[in-house]
């Protein structure tokens, strides 16, 4: 009997340990009668300071866009890109008794344009006379190397950058020939060889041009001078093409754009340092952005901390930015890009890092929901920013910068509405869940 | 002798010990009612009483421990030692006015044992659940603050609140007992609520530990031959908590820690007077009748969680217990057949709606042997709480009480040694 009673404590002794079914249920019942704990809040009246700023340079070079035309933009003035290249050979080799025919500039067109290309343009073709070499192998949207003043050649042309492939410009004889033949004759068999008779090209718009900035492919296998030659035979003579293209060198970059404008603005003009920034209050309730120019939107909110008077304990679920571009500030000629670039910076503008957004660095899009009449609206996921923001003890009187993709090869512009505007402010919309509301 | 009986005593604490850390994790409900408070009243039972409708106040058998009155232990016998262990078995049906969905809990549940101090007194020490909390509330809806849109949360709680019990009860003068009781009532409840907003999340998860010692006091008089009456109070007493809490976020698509908080105050829990009474009939032979009546003042306490508030809390219950022949030659003759039935108001009001419950049950008591008190009590409770009104739920819930009550077999002398 004894042993039987013992037997059963241990039986139910290790039924205990061994049945524990506390796997939960997963049917929704019994969900109307609990409110959630957490409360969450939709806020969007924080104040978005929105100005504008310029950056003092922008590298330019190693680009692959070939970025030539200029044109009158009503908030920046004339727009002016030109573009500087090296060109050279892949071979210094010619048969002895090749015969040059003509000498051409093949420039292909990457379909980039900003403004009117129903306008005639001009090409000037300078020849560079110094080389394109920097100290530190970069180039800015200011540099400058001195060319003759006098052009090589000038074409004037109505550009076909979505229709056509390549624009050709056909070169002096005078220009090839003694670069033909020093090449073919072993004169010039490498790049310093041939620097001492030919640094390079430019390509100016005409001065008084206003009509557009197009876009040619920097490519090797797009844009390139031509030499047709003919090496003639008994019978039919052996035709042939030796081609200079801009060669492909990380380290000395042998392509940069200069893209410049000039303004007679009084209010943009007082942008002449980086570290000045124009409130969107004191330039008509605008920011200017413009790539290859430098100008950026910069963003701040300097009411953030004001979150932390809601009584209760409480944090951030996102934080997405709202800004509006005002519709008659572009159209078909002065397209506006569906995404913005976000970089931070310190109090002095320069660039300290790269917000992200689940790994990926974070874009202002533009909601389609929100498109109302044909209006765009972009929004910024800047969640990771502001709760690190409002999570610094310190004040740090940092920002981050609003710009367009291509900042360095296009003349994009966008204009922004600021945190007064009359039908949409610049906004920063938080939702904000507090989970303890006695704290 | 008392010697022998000291060493088997450390045996028993220290089963008692590991059955401690041992219940504070498991999850013997799995009712959404549990949300409220510091969880269901749980259904375990030390002994028979669950297989008598619940109460039993005025029971006073030496071979079986009642933990519903200290008073009970006031029963004169010798050398008395009665070991309980108990299991505890739930299947319950969920339902709303649309949704029906079915949960199992199971588990070990409860740990007793009394033993004599002289022929009039003994003492009890027992571990219990004293409330269980296990709830899944999935795709609750709130409104986001300023704007037309809803978040969505799951809420999930666990946990358990298990009393650790020691009575003491003596026998005053004949007919007339007195017992008293002190219970530290300890354990954890952990909630963890999953916020979904959006693409963002928020998850809270929360660990709160409650203690607190509650006292009792047990009266039972034999009225007549055939009538005793049993009464208990329970003092008011407040648990204190301290919440550690852990909050995270996904933002951005990305996961980060938000706080860990660890010992923050909570507010006290407040455990409500309550007054018990019961009589006890044997009208016929072997048939017993008890009926029972139990208060609770949750009223004056005034407390209220999320949209629960607690009331005043009345149970009404009864119960029958019959045998052919104790001492019987035939194992039917012994069995014992119990059945009962009661009627609980609730402690909870939710929205002005009492959550109610009701139950019937039957049990079977299996007599080890013959001369020999110990027994096997299987019984079956079949309960329903709740309403389907509004947005209430209602729950069935079929559960199984098996006890095992060992008596005397420390002190079983072999005939030859």
């Amino acid at each position: 009997m004894r042993r039987f009673i013992f037997s059963s404590g241990l039986f139910v002794l290790i039924l205990a340990c061994s049945i524990d079914t506390s796997e939960i249920p997963t049917l929704e019942v019994g969900q109307d009668f609990a409110d959630s704990n957490v409360r969450v809040i939709l806020l969007d009246t924080f104040t978005v300071a929105v100005s504008t700023m310029r950056f003092d340079s922008i590298i330019t070079s190693g680009t692959n866009r070939i970025l030539v035309g200029q044109y009158k933009d009503s908030f920046f003035g004339n727009v002016k890109a030109s573009s500087f290249l090296e060109l050279s050979p892949p071979l210094y080799d010619l048969p002895s008794d090749a015969e040059l025919d003509s000498v051409g500039l093949v420039l292909g067109y990457d379909r980039y344009f900003y403004s009117d290309t129903t306008r005639t343009s001009h090409l000037n073709i300078h020849l560079l006379s110094d080389d394109l070499r920097t100290d530190d192998d970069i180039f800015y949207n200011t540099s400058k190397i001195p060319f003759d003043s006098i052009p090589l050649i000038t074409q004037i042309y109505l550009p076909e950058p979505q229709d056509e492939d390549s624009l050709f410009i056909k070169l002096p004889f005078a220009f090839g020939e003694p670069l033909f033949e020093g090449i073919r004759d072993n004169d010039i068999n490498d790049v310093e060889e041939l620097r001492e008779t030919f640094r390079g090209i430019t390509i100016q718009p005409g001065n008084d041009d206003d009509s557009s900035v197009i876009g040619f492919s920097s490519n090797s296998s797009r844009s390139y001078i031509r030499f047709f030659y003919r090496i003639p035979q008994e019978f039919d003579d052996v035709e042939s093409t030796l081609d200079f293209a801009i060669q492909t060198n990380a380290l000395e970059p042998k392509i940069f754009n200069r893209i410049q404008n000039s303004l007679f603005d009084p209010v943009l003009d007082t942008l002449i340092d980086q570290e000045i920034n124009l409130p969107s209050v004191q330039s008509n309730n605008r920011s200017f952005i413009q790539s290859g120019t430098g100008y950026a939107s910069r963003i701040q909110f300097p009411t953030i901390k004001q979150l932390f008077d809601i009584p209760g304990e409480g944090t951030i679920l996102s934080a997405t930015l709202r800004l509006k571009p005002p519709p008659s500030t572009y159209n078909d000629n002065l397209p506006i890009r569906d995404s913005l670039t976000i970089l931070l910076v310190d109090q002095n503008n320069r660039i300290t890092e790269q917000l992200f957004f689940g790994g990926q660095p974070v874009f202002g899009v533009v909601n389609q929901e929100l498109e109302e009449f044909d209006d765009l609206i972009y929004e910024i996921p800047i969640g990771v920013y502001v709760d690190r923001e409002l999570n610094e003890t310190n004040f740090v009187d940092d920002a981050f910068i609003v710009y367009p993709p291509e900042f360095g090869q296009s003349v994009d512009r966008v204009i922004l509405e600021g945190e007064e505007g009359d039908d949409f402010s610049a906004s920063l919309v938080l939702t904000y869940a507090i989970y303890d509301e006695d704290e | 002798m008392m010697r022998m009986n000291k060493g088997k005593l450390c045996i028993w604490a220290g089963l008692v010990a590991i059955y401690c850390s041992h219940s504070q994790t498991n999850r013997l409900t799995g009712s959404p009612y549990s949300l409220f408070g510091l969880g269901i009243e749980s259904s375990s039972n030390v002994g028979k009483n669950a297989a008598l409708g619940g109460g039993g106040f005025a029971l006073n058998n030496p071979n079986a421990i009642n933990i519903r009155n200290p008073a009970s232990f006031g029963t004169e016998s010798t050398n008395s030692f009665v070991f309980d262990i108990g299991f505890l078995g739930e299947l319950s049906t969920i339902q709303n006015n649309t949704l029906e969905e079915n949960r199992l809990a199971s588990n070990f549940s409860s740990l007793a044992f009394s033993a004599n101090i002289d022929e009039k007194s003994t003492f009890a020490l027992a571990v219990l659940p004293y409330s269980d909390v296990g709830y899944s509330l999935l795709g609750i809806e709130s409104n986001i603050e300023g704007s037309f849109d809803q978040f969505n949360s799951n809420i999930f709680g666990s946990g358990a609140l298990n009393n650790f019990n020691l009575s003491y009860g003596r026998t005053l003068f004949k007919g007339l007992r007195l017992g008293a009781k002190i219970s530290y009532l300890f354990g954890n409840v952990e909630e963890t609520e999953i916020v979904q907003s959006g693409i963002s999340g928020l998850t809270v998860a929360e660990t709160s530990t409650y203690s607190g010692v509650q006292l009792g006091l047990g009266l039972q008089a034999d009225l007549t031959k055939h009538i005793k009456y049993g009464g208990a109070i329970n003092f008011p007493t407040e648990l204190s908590g301290t919440q550690d809490r852990t909050v995270t976020k996904i933002l951005d698509f990305t996961q980060s820690p938000v706080e860990s908080e660890t010992d923050i105050q909570l507010e006290k829990f407040e455990l409500p007077w309550e007054i018990h009474n019961g009589i006890l009939i044997n009208p016929w032979k072997n048939l017993f009748l008890n009926f029972d009546h139990s208060f609770r003042a949750w009223d004056i306490t005034q407390q209220q969680d999320n949209i629960g508030e607690f009331v005043d809390q009345n149970i009404f219950s009864m119960g029958a217990e019959f045998n052919i022949d104790t001492n019987g030659l035939k194992y039917i003759q012994r069995m014992q057949f119990r059945t009962g039935y009661y009627y609980d108001t609730g402690y909870l009001s939710i929205r002005g709606e009492n959550i109610s419950s009701r139950g019937i049950s039957f049990g079977i008591g299996f007599p080890f042997g013959r001369g020999n008190s110990s027994m096997l009590n299987f019984s079956y409770t079949n309960m329903d709480r709740g309403s389907t009104n509004t947005i209430l739920v209602q729950e069935n819930i079929h559960s199984i009480n098996i006890n095992i009550s060992l008596k005397d077999i420390w002190f079983l002398k072999r005939k030859i040694n």
